[in-house]
């Protein structure tokens, strides 16, 4: 219990100085006038709007306490209104945030379903031909950048075959498969070889444990022995690491978002990276983080899940 | 760019979710079939990334003396459209008819210009980070290190592209060069990169030669320089390869998003990107660059994890 | 895969249940093949358990995976017979093996803390064997497996079943295992170092259990351990290998009161008895079991044994029967006869055995000196 009331306290740790960084990196550069005046110039506002906009960024205190106030509204749901469109931030992100969240599920499914039966495979036939083979591919599948498989992967099956839309509607549903397979693919090949390699380690290491002896002495089949004995106990690394790569994973879909022109929180927050959109820019940080911290708190419970030997620690402890 | 970077061998290995990876982590089978440890001959693979690293550095290195590598900037008017591989351009040519091979190698030299600023000014920085960390440890350490691990926990590229665009705009519009980037994925490198020699100075700090040095009533300071440091170099040094790849990859994602250097120079990342309008009609534009660039991180990665195995070894027979 | 199972012969109380004729298993390694087992036959009928004695490296442990086929798959050859209620098993590839397993041959293994697995329940351990093969719904393969575990002597059997190995004790482990192994009513059970892991009050419990249950279910049981005394009460027979090889086979009762062999001598003389005053030296067996990739000519003991002759080194003695009925061993100058008594004589005279140098310290006490 403590551990975990540790690893909470880390993360929103992280959660405010992430988006305390974010807040305050535009106030380094450019005094507020600065920012006042490149907001009207976006807006290509009248002047009067000068002063409702110095209002609105509470310009006049100081720093710590703009960015309280901001945490404050944030926590109630209130992340302000986006200067380019005068859209709600919350209401933006609430449309685009599921996109970005399937995006991320479906690549990690996508990763799964092939690494899985592959390390389980390589691990039980250790040392053979498809072990090597896969081995050596797994380097060439970790130097690829997605974005140049994202690439390849448009050339060929979209431009090429026509299978898939090499561009994704501006309505894109999360339902919309096909859209979603090239971008979910290019993202999970790299993490597929990490996923099999660990696997395969892990699994190698517990087929050479007794009770696998045991449960083969019992009669049962291979399949049974790998599926329902093996793997359990060897995902222990694998979940850990898809948790770390998961919340890792919300910033690599900026690229595949901007490459496939997915209407997802990426491109959002290129957009207004480059309109100087102060507020959507903290919005959508503060949402990345704080899906960063449920993440993490999730593979932890996850981990207890699977190993019953932690759930005895952690209520002892 | 925790999550670019792979962590020191013992600890796990982080994925490369974010801009699309260049963790090496391979592991050729350690073993070969008669139990001859793999480890000690550096195989087919190794010699081949070497030649192919030659020849990219001394290319980009020597590009303007190359009288077949056209300077950035010549048009070939006799013929301004994009063609396919020949014997007078052996990349084919751009939509402009400028020769592709010539602005691959020339796009190589600012892509790996970047890389080695990089890292040079991560492992400036973040190493000295590292080693104080590791050395002194205590307080000392358990500050840094909680620094570290908040810095690590963020999606790098997020905090990049916030970097860049506050830093590299003039009034409304977001115009970077070359300092700001290298500046930028420097400091993103510092985190991860001073974990990594946190852990190293703390395997050498407790070995012996560093209690004979401090009985003989060496400083602290002088512990660090003549000891530590020389020890601490080498591992960095290989592990650097594997840095340089994730940056160039870093690079060409920044590039990706437009937020990497901007024209006229021209890196990898920029060359791949600018061939996707044509892809349909000319992919060779975008295939050469990132099949140069592919195989580039390739051999880096392969070299690098070949040395590394061969270093953790030593540091385990401790 | 057909399924091919074992069809019984004729009536069961003719043919023995298992036969095994020479078997060999030897391990390519890097330094060469590993003789583990180097040519070891048996019989053992229905309802009687044979006991299997030996240091580590013996060959023990190899054999009894041997008989049960569990050997890994890379560089490993086994040859040799192997036959279990009249039909030849040796040829039977790992498929047809898994309808023996379970069924007909069950295993237990040495170390209870991991021979289970640690992320599945108890019960299920039991169950899912009995699901496979007996063809058990989940309800009834439960109530079964409670009734096992009250049978092993587990109480609060129900609860236990729902509980995770690391919530017992060593011992209740042990008694899971055993479960496990009887969950199918195997006729053959081959215990590996049944109770070495384990506390010794506990070994006897576990003992006598795996006694009880072979005779409600007229097992045949093969108990390997490097313990005489593991044996001493519970085994019909006895056979003590070394270096691959039986070297002496009898009755548990002949082997005690007339051993043949001085390794078994040795063995026995080296259980510290209560008899003996304190600060007693206890009795080991001085030098190291034989490289078993060269080994040496002659008798393999004879490094270390004191009758030891000339001839021990040159000639590798033949398994020969002794005056009593079912009494093989292997050995020139055997304990107890003639020929041995001068032997060891000739040997303490000298100081020391041919098979020594010089230099060496001596195995034999000269004569003269106390014991």
């Amino acid at each position: 219990m403590k551990f975990v009331a540790v690893r909470l306290v880390q993360l929103v740790v992280v959660l405010l100085a992430a988006t305390f960084f974010t807040y305050s990196l535009t106030f380094i550069t450019n005094s507020p006038d600065d920012v006042v005046n490149t907001l009207l110039q976006i807006e290509a506002g009248a002047p009067e709007r000068r002063a409702a906009i110095e209002e609105d960024l509470n310009l006049s205190d100081p720093l710590l306490v703009r960015y309280g106030k901001w945490l404050g509204s944030a926590l109630t749901g209130d992340l302000g209104r986006s200067y380019s469109t005068q859209e709600p931030v919350a209401d933006r992100i609430q449309t685009r945030l599921p996109r970005t969240l399937a995006l991320v599920l479906y690549a990690q499914i996508l990763a799964l379903g092939l690494a899985i039966p592959a390390g389980i495979l390589a691990a039980w036939r250790a040392d053979s031909w498809f072990d090597r083979g896969l081995s050596s591919s797994s380097i060439g599948m970790l130097a690829i950048p997605n974005y140049v498989l994202a690439v390849l992967l448009v050339y060929f099956f979209a431009l090429r075959l026509g299978w898939f839309p090499s561009i994704t509607a501006s309505d894109l549903k999360v339902t919309d498969f096909k859209s979603f397979l090239l971008p979910a693919a290019s993202l999970a090949l790299g993490q597929v070889a990490v996923y099999m390699r660990l696997l395969r380690t892990d699994m190698i290491a517990t087929l050479q444990e007794d009770y696998i002896g045991m449960a083969k002495a019992k009669g049962l089949t291979t399949r049974s022995i790998l599926f329902r004995h093996a793997l359990r106990p060897s995902s222990l690394s694998l979940v850990t690491t898809i948790g770390i790569n998961a919340g890792a994973a919300l910033g690599g879909t900026v690229i595949i978002e901007t490459i496939f022109g997915m209407p997802g929180m990426g491109t959002m927050l290129v957009d207004a990276i480059f309109r100087r959109d102060i507020l959507v820019v903290q919005g959508v940080v503060a949402v990345i983080a704080a899906g960063f911290v449920i993440i993490n708190f999730l593979i932890d419970l996850l981990y207890a899940v699977l190993d019953p030997r932690i759930r005895s620690v952690r209520s002892a402890a | 760019m925790s999550d670019l970077l792979p962590e020191h061998r013992e600890d796990r290995t982080v994925g490369l979710a974010e801009t699309g990876g260049a963790s090496p982590a391979a592991d050729a089978p350690e073993t070969t079939d008669d139990g001859r440890s793999k480890k000690r001959r550096l195989g087919v693979g190794f010699w081949l990334s070497a030649v192919w690293l030659v020849i990219v550095a001394a290319l980009t290195m020597l590009a303007p003396y190359l009288g077949f590598v056209d300077k950035p900037g010549t048009f070939s008017i006799a013929n301004p459209t994009a063609a396919g591989p020949s014997g007078a351009h052996w990349f084919g040519t751009n939509k402009n008819g400028d020769d592709l091979f010539s602005q691959v190698v020339y796009g190589g030299r600012v892509s790996l210009f970047i890389a080695f600023a990089v890292v040079i000014l991560g492992f400036i920085s973040g190493g000295l980070v590292g080693m104080i960390a590791g050395f002194f440890r205590g307080r000392i350490d358990r500050v840094i290190s909680a620094i570290i691990d908040v810095l690590l926990a963020f999606p790098a590229l997020v905090l990049a592209l916030a970097m860049i665009a506050v830093f590299a705009s003039d009034g409304s519009t977001v115009r970077p060069n070359m300092p700001v980037v290298i500046g930028a994925l420097s400091i993103l490198s510092v985190a991860p990169l001073a974990r990594i020699t946190r852990g190293i100075t703390l395997a050498f700090s407790e070995r012996e030669f560093v209690t004979a040095a401090r009985t003989l009533g060496a400083t602290n300071g002088r512990i660090l320089r003549k000891e530590i440091l020389p020890n601490v170099i080498p591992p960095m040094a290989v592990f650097s390869l594997t840095v340089i790849a994730v940056v160039i990859v870093a690079e060409g994602a920044l590039a990706f998003l437009g937020l990497s250097v901007s024209a006229p120079a021209s890196t990898w990342g920029k060359l791949i990107n600018v061939g996707r309008p044509e892809l349909e009609n000319a992919p060779h534009i975008t295939f050469f660059p990132a099949g140069v660039m592919f195989l580039t991180i390739l051999a880096l990665n392969y070299i690098g994890d070949v040395l590394q195995s061969k270093f953790t070894v030593r540091e385990g027979a401790l | 895969m057909a399924r091919r199972r074992i069809t019984a012969a004729t009536n069961h109380t003719d043919t023995p249940l298992l036969e095994v004729e020479d078997l060999r298993t030897s391990f390519r390694t890097p330094r060469g093949r590993v003789r583990a087992v180097n040519g070891v036959s048996l019989t053992l009928e229905r309802g009687r358990t044979l006991g299997v004695v030996g240091e580590s490296g013996s060959g023990k442990t190899v054999l009894a995976r041997s008989i049960m086929g569990l050997l890994p798959r890379s560089n490993v050859e086994r040859t040799g017979t192997i036959r279990y209620d009249g039909t030849d098993i040796s040829d039977y590839s790992q498929a047809e093996m898994r309808h023996v397993w379970g069924p007909e041959m069950a295993m237990v293994f040495q170390d209870p803390m991991t021979s289970l697995n640690p992320v599945m329940r108890v019960g299920r351990q039991i169950t899912e064997s009995l699901r496979y093969h007996m063809d058990m719904d989940k309800a009834e393969a439960n109530d079964l497996a409670v009734a096992l575990l009250t049978s092993v002597g587990i109480p609060e059997p129900a609860k236990r079943v729902r509980e995770y190995p690391h919530q017992l004790s060593g011992g209740m482990r042990q008694r899971v295992v055993i479960a496990i192994a009887l969950a199918c009513g195997p006729k053959l059970l081959l215990a590996d170092e049944p109770t070495t892991a384990l506390d010794v009050t506990v070994q006897a419990q576990i003992l006598n259990l795996l006694d009880a249950q072979q005779r409600e279910r007229f097992m045949a049981m093969v108990l390997v351990t490097h313990d005489l005394g593991v044996v001493a009460g519970r085994a019909h027979d006895i056979a003590v290998m070394y270096a691959g090889k039986i070297v002496e086979k009898a009755t548990a009762t002949r082997l005690f009161a007339s051993m043949r062999m001085p390794y078994t001598e040795a063995l026995l003389e080296s259980i510290p008895k209560l008899e003996y005053r304190s600060h007693t030296r206890l009795a080991s067996i001085p030098g190291r079991p034989p490289d078993l990739v060269n080994p040496p000519k002659g008798c393999s003991f004879a490094p270390r044994c004191r009758y030891a002759q000339e001839r021990c080194l040159e000639e590798e003695p033949p398994l020969v029967p002794a005056d009593d009925p079912g009494h093989l061993y292997a050995c020139h100058f055997p304990v107890g006869t003639e020929a041995g008594r001068e032997a060891l004589a000739r040997n303490e005279a000298e100081g020391r055995t041919p098979a020594q140098d010089e230099a060496e310290v001596s195995i034999v006490q000269p004569a003269g000196s106390g014991a």
